[in-house]
């Protein structure tokens, strides 16, 4: 009886301090509520037609152009870009008192860019604004002058701009690329360099042989490439100012897959001499010379190095295991270490500008090329591509946002882009026969 | 008597024993097999939806197609099997289940706590419902966003006032969360014990 009233005493007793306990910071700050979870989604951006006083032809190329580029960045929904989404106002002018938001909001639009384009002898002059339609507010404002054939670089400009503001970083689409195609025949293939969306292809050589392979120098003035003269695989530099070739290895059975340090200084290969392909370096650029150092020496293949962004250390294929891997090392040849272990036959290796990630091609298990990432820190592997033909050979942007490959999916390999997670995907080339692709810097 | 006890026992079990059930019928049941988890040495694979059954086909014309009214086919009874026995008994468990307060509900009621602590989480989802952050953010500073916003709830459940109490000093961030409270408009309404509360301001801490 006594305990059963010191019992109910005690919790009385709690229920008041609790209450207390409760009530004071009630009275003081109001209760706060934890919302964790974001739904990260592509913003809904939405770019009218621009307005052309004059140039009406460079206003449609220059307004196509921008919504590809901001299409392919997979950071803003294609919905709400498709100007076939909407009809917008020509006459609802260029401010903030005359434009409607709310018609804007009302097809989802949460941005808009707006743009003025003239012509002022043979010169471009592109105005344009980016808006906030929720806020009524304008968020930036740029004015360009460019002659008017370069139309589709101030659209990749404006491009870049639009990237920088929303994400603080550089955009990707002021920079080429460079790539094999199939000349006259299909085992004919040439080294072309293009934009980055592949206008403007440019043949920069001419050897009638087949060249494939081809990777930048890191300031971006010449393609190193591998070139099959009389079917021996030797490694070449086409100069792209003089387009002249400067040969940098004809050594042993095969010389494949150059990458120039990201310091422009030093040159890693995969080259045979003893019957066996091992990773080699050489120094290149002022005061070169000398014998390379082989970094590798196992036995089995090991092929297409690939440089981190730090410089310290090289992803590679390797066959030393039985079947193709992807292992990574110092570039001084120490602490090699294994990557993949899934998959079979895993290749092509590209190490992301931002470090974290190495996108790869592998075989899965139907026999079907895709892309993947590893993560070089946590080993986790992610896919690109799926049940969309065959795709290979990824290169980074220099933003590390975008990753363009060859894929068959529509027919030809072709050119494709894909943001890493794989879902934007946007096909750049029609009716080629591309291969190997490698994503440059961004132009000065 | 003893006659009269054994007729009264033969009575009551042929009108209050359950009904035999006929072991002839057999009721189909299917079991969903899991699936086993993916071997670790293949490569991922990414989710894929499953595919939907074809469609029946559609007939579309501009003009409704008359069609001539059949009279109702008169069908004599059938007797009851018993899958449909276990059909109704189910529905009317349904139609009872759905009778009775709301999904979250709780039979005996609840105390002014717990109604509260329901009330926040309905609070909780519906703000998440519109938490859409584009991902123009980069990854790399993802992590580090944390924001503060302050919500005044009128009786009828309507958000009378939002300010920004923290920034968390990146304006995309910052903007996707007033966004959303926009597109929150409203919350049920308060409970009576929270009426005030709710109305004085509640503060939502917004974390990736």
């Amino acid at each position: 009886m006594r305990l059963s009233w010191f019992a109910s005493a005690l919790t009385a007793m709690a229920a008041v301090v609790a209450a207390v306990a409760v009530a004071r910071p009630a009275l003081a700050t109001p209760p706060k509520l934890v919302i964790a979870g974001a739904n990260f989604q592509p913003y809904p951006l939405a770019v009218a037609p621009f307005e052309a006083a004059s140039g009406r032809g460079e206003s449609q190329e220059l307004f196509q152009t921008l919504v590809d580029d901001l299409s392919a960045s997979g950071l803003f929904s294609k919905a709400v870009l498709n100007p076939k989404g909407y009809l917008a106002d020509p006459h609802e002018g260029f401010t903030v008192a005359t434009i409607k938001f709310p018609r804007w909001s009302d097809v989802g639009a949460e941005g808009l860019v707006k743009g003025t384009v003239r012509l002022e002898g043979s010169q471009l002059v592109a105005d344009f604004k980016l808006f906030d339609v929720l806020a009524a507010q304008e968020q930036l404002h740029k004015t360009y002058r460019m002659p008017a054939d370069q139309v589709r670089h101030l659209a990749h400009r404006f491009a870049d701009d639009l990237i920088q503001f929303f994400t603080s970083e550089p955009g990707p689409f002021e920079s080429q690329i460079a790539f094999a195609k199939a000349v006259d025949h299909p085992r004919r293939k040439e080294i072309f360099v293009a934009d980055w969306d592949a206008h403007g292809q440019r043949q920069v050589t001419k050897n009638t042989d087949l060249d494939l392979l081809p990777n930048w120098v890191p300031d971006g003035s010449g393609v190193i490439y591998t070139r099959y003269e009389d079917q021996h695989p030797d490694l070449v530099e086409v100069l792209l100012g003089s387009l002249k070739n400067k040969v940098l290895s004809k050594r042993g059975d095969l010389n494949s897959g150059g990458a120039v340090s990201p310091d422009g200084r030093k040159l890693a290969w995969s080259m045979s001499v003893d019957g066996n392909a091992d990773i080699y370096l050489t120094d290149i650029g002022a005061g070169a010379g000398g014998e390379p150092t082989r970094l590798t020496s196992e036995p089995g293949i090991d092929t297409s190095p690939t440089w981190s962004p730090d410089g310290k250390q090289l992803a590679f294929v390797s066959q030393r295991g039985g079947s193709p891997q992807i292992y990574m090392m110092n570039s001084d040849g120490s602490a090699v270490r294994r990557l993949t272990y899934q998959g079979s036959y895993n290749q092509t290796p590209r190490w992301s500008p931002r470090g974290d990630l190495i996108a790869f091609t592998a075989r899965d298990e139907r026999a079907v090329f895709d892309l993947f990432t590893i993560n070089v820190q946590t080993g986790l592997v992610a896919r690109i591509t799926q049940d969309q033909g065959s795709n290979s050979d990824p290169s980074w942007a220099p933003n590390g946002r975008l990753l363009v490959f060859v894929s068959t999916r529509s027919g030809k390999p072709e050119l494709w882009v894909a943001t890493p997670d794989g879902n934007a995907q946007q096909q750049l080339t029609h009716g080629g026969d591309y291969s190997t692709p490698a994503w440059g810097p961004r132009l000065p | 008597m003893v006659h009269a006890l054994l007729l009264l026992g033969l009575l009551y079990s042929s009108l209050f024993a359950p009904p035999r059930i006929n072991n002839q019928e057999t009721i189909h049941v299917k079991l969903a097999r899991l699936g086993t988890p993916r071997d670790t040495k293949l490569l991922p694979r990414k989710p894929t939806e499953p595919t939907a059954p074809p469609a029946p086909p559609v007939q579309v014309s501009a003009v409704p197609i008359q069609s001539k009214p059949t009279p109702p086919r008169e069908t004599a009874p059938k007797p009851e099997k018993n899958q449909d026995i276990l059909k109704n008994a189910l529905a009317k468990l349904g139609a009872q289940a759905d009778q009775t307060g709301q999904l979250d509900g709780f039979e005996h009621g609840t105390d002014d706590q717990t109604e509260g602590d329901l009330y926040w989480a309905r609070v909780k989802d519906r703000v998440l419902r519109f938490y859409i952050v584009p991902n123009t953010i980069p990854e790399s500073q993802r992590h580090k966003l944390s924001a503060s916003l302050e919500i005044h709830i009128a009786a009828d459940g309507v958000i009378s006032d939002t300010r920004m109490e923290t920034s968390s000093g990146n304006p995309t961030f910052d903007h996707a969360l007033v966004d959303a409270i926009k597109r929150v408009k409203a919350f049920p309404p308060p409970p009576a014990h929270l009426a005030k509360l709710a109305r004085d301001g509640v503060v939502l801490e917004f974390q990736p």
